[in-house]
């Protein structure tokens, strides 16, 4: 039985969340505030956080930071600012997803589901061979295939594509790939990870304007499809 | 656009001169007619020459030197107010070049540091608005989808708060035009003579069985003898409400709320009170209570009840201010100048 921690500092929110996440058979903790949030979860241990980022006291972007420093467990981020900003640097702080408010609680149920079970994959060894579809990467001999033909892909280009297929659906942010890239390639740039995510489709995907693997979260980074 | 402002600048300068120096020209020229009727020393001819040329380059260079001091913070302020009028509102220009000009670069950039201000503000309330907005939508949302989905049953108890909710989304509305229209002063008072005994107490009656139902005493304590207030009557019954409407529900059962009314001994203004016997404001909080959505975490309202009264009371010429105990209660006191 998994363990859901959802702060909320609006109770009619976190009894919403905790409705339907009961409803499929997780265990549902809740807390108003950042402070006893971070009391919450150091006494019961969650598997996963949902997460507001306006709270009253000490808000999610200092949470996470604080969580961050003693664990890695999940963290879904709920916003009702529109603000790009504040996604990103969520994503950047450790996030592993973030909706934003009004949002639909049936959605929230099916990204906690998607988030744990990355992490339960992601917890193991790296795959040697990830296939989504007809796209196969043999990740130590660095070889791409897409329907059984060869694809050549560079270094640089394979290192990104590995990263972001190990870890379906999950999303990577600029900067969060440009240290992917790190040992690899040198790269300044966060823009240049446009030009080598946009070489990857032109390669891998049957149409480039309607990607099957790799698609764009805009103003926020790319993520690798989620079966 | 800059090019040819001093292109033109630079032709006007060009005409005074060539004016000026035509008339020198035509001046000596005139002298050494008249002197050459009078004994000349030869060989001066060169002398004079030199001397004209001299004073035609010294002449050049100090056009040049004004043109540079008058035309240079021309340029800035050029540059610079396009930046603004394309909406960078982060331009300034240098104060340099004579006096007239550095006024004009310092109230430039009051001007801009204003419009920079007003952007930060509405922006800083565009995204408060959208946070405040979609906390009740998501609670509204989830809920209608939450009996959509059969989670819920559709009784009273699970359709009440989403009705309630809508409630609270057009209290805010509301609540954001009467802020907004205060805070750019688009806000018209109607000003009449207003006995505020009579207007107290009528704030006070509306309160009476919320009050009852409550177990709070609402006492109004305002004398007979205050003068008539030229106020908009309309205007100060909402901040009275919104300062009751705080005070009982931060009031226990067997509390009491105060409404009084004092002159100022030397009869310039009114002090108006409201005060409670409640849990009062914490003193990190008590500085912040006039800040727009800035509310305890269990409050009910807009958080905008307080930022709208201090509104309506500056517009009037009055101020507005908070006492609080922790555990005894707070009182809010605002004034209102008297006219003679």
């Amino acid at each position: 039985m998994k363990t859901i921690l959802v702060v909320d500092d609006e109770p009619k929110i976190t009894q919403l969340a905790r409705d339907y996440l009961e409803h499929v058979g997780y265990t549902v903790v809740t807390a108003r505030d950042g402070r006893s949030a971070l009391a919450a979860f150091r006494t019961h241990k969650p598997d996963l956080m949902v997460l507001d980022l306006g709270l009253p006291e000490m808000d999610g972007l200092d949470v996470t930071r604080a969580v961050r420093r003693e664990s890695s467990v999940p963290i879904v981020m709920l916003t009702a600012r529109g603000e790009e900003s504040d996604k990103l640097v969520g994503l950047e702080l450790g996030a592993d997803d973030y909706m934003v408010k009004p949002f639909s609680p049936k959605e929230l149920v099916a990204r906690v589901r998607a988030v744990l079970r990355r992490a339960e994959t992601a917890g193991r060894e790296p795959a040697e061979v990830i296939r989504a579809g007809e796209l196969t990467l043999d990740v130590p001999r660095m070889k791409a295939t897409v329907a059984d033909r060869p694809v050549e892909l560079t270094a640089t280009e394979f290192q990104l594509l590995a990263a972001l297929a190990a870890q379906p659906g999950r999303i990577f942010t600029r900067a969060q790939l440009l240290d992917v890239l790190r040992g690899v390639a040198f790269e300044s740039y966060e823009r240049a990870i446009d030009a080598h995510i946009k070489n990857i489709r032109r390669k891998i995907e049957p149409n480039s304007r309607q990607p099957r693997y790799l698609f764009t979260v805009y103003g926020v980074g790319y993520k690798f499809r989620d079966e | 656009m800059r090019g040819r402002f001093f292109w033109r600048i630079g032709g006007l300068l060009a005409l005074l001169f060539t004016l000026t120096a035509g008339g020198c020209a035509l001046a000596s020229w005139l002298l050494f007619a008249g002197a050459s009727l009078l004994p000349r020393p030869p060989g001066a001819l060169p002398f004079v020459l030199a001397g004209g040329f001299m004073v035609f380059v010294l002449g050049l260079a100090l056009v040049g030197r004004g043109f540079r001091r008058m035309a240079a913070p021309i340029g800035d302020l050029i540059e610079a107010s396009g930046q603004v009028a394309e909406g960078d509102y982060s331009a300034r220009m240098a104060e340099r070049g004579p006096r007239e000009v550095r006024a004009m670069a310092r109230s430039f950039n009051a001007m801009a540091g204003r419009l920079q201000n007003s952007e930060q503000q509405r922006r800083a309330l565009l995204a408060d608005v959208t946070h405040e907005l979609r906390t009740p939508l998501t609670v509204v949302q989830g809920n209608l989808e939450a009996l959509l989905d059969g989670m819920y049953p559709a009784d009273e108890a699970h359709l009440k708060p989403i009705l309630d909710e809508t409630r609270v989304l057009s209290r805010l509305i509301d609540d954001l035009r009467t802020l907004s229209l205060a805070e750019s002063g688009a806000l018209q008072l109607l000003r009449e003579p207003v006995d505020l005994a009579a207007l107290g107490a009528e704030a006070a009656a509306s309160f009476r069985a919320q009050a009852e139902a409550a177990g709070v005493e609402l006492a109004v304590t305002v004398g007979d003898d205050l003068p008539l207030l030229e106020i908009d009557p309309l205007r100060i019954r909402e901040v009275l409400t919104n300062l009751i409407a705080n005070a009982l529900r931060h009031t226990p059962r067997g509390g009491r709320v105060g409404i009084a009314a004092q002159p100022h001994p030397a009869r310039h203004w009114l002090t108006v009170s409201v005060s409670d016997t409640g849990e009062g404001i914490p003193p990190d909080d008590l500085p912040h209570i006039f800040d727009r959505f800035y509310k305890s975490a269990d409050s009910r309202g807009s958080g905008l009840g307080l930022a709208i009264a201090r509104n309506l009371v500056l517009m009037h010429g009055g101020e507005i201010s908070a006492d609080s105990a922790p555990g005894q209660g707070t009182r809010i006191a605002f004034t209102l100048p008297v006219q003679s």
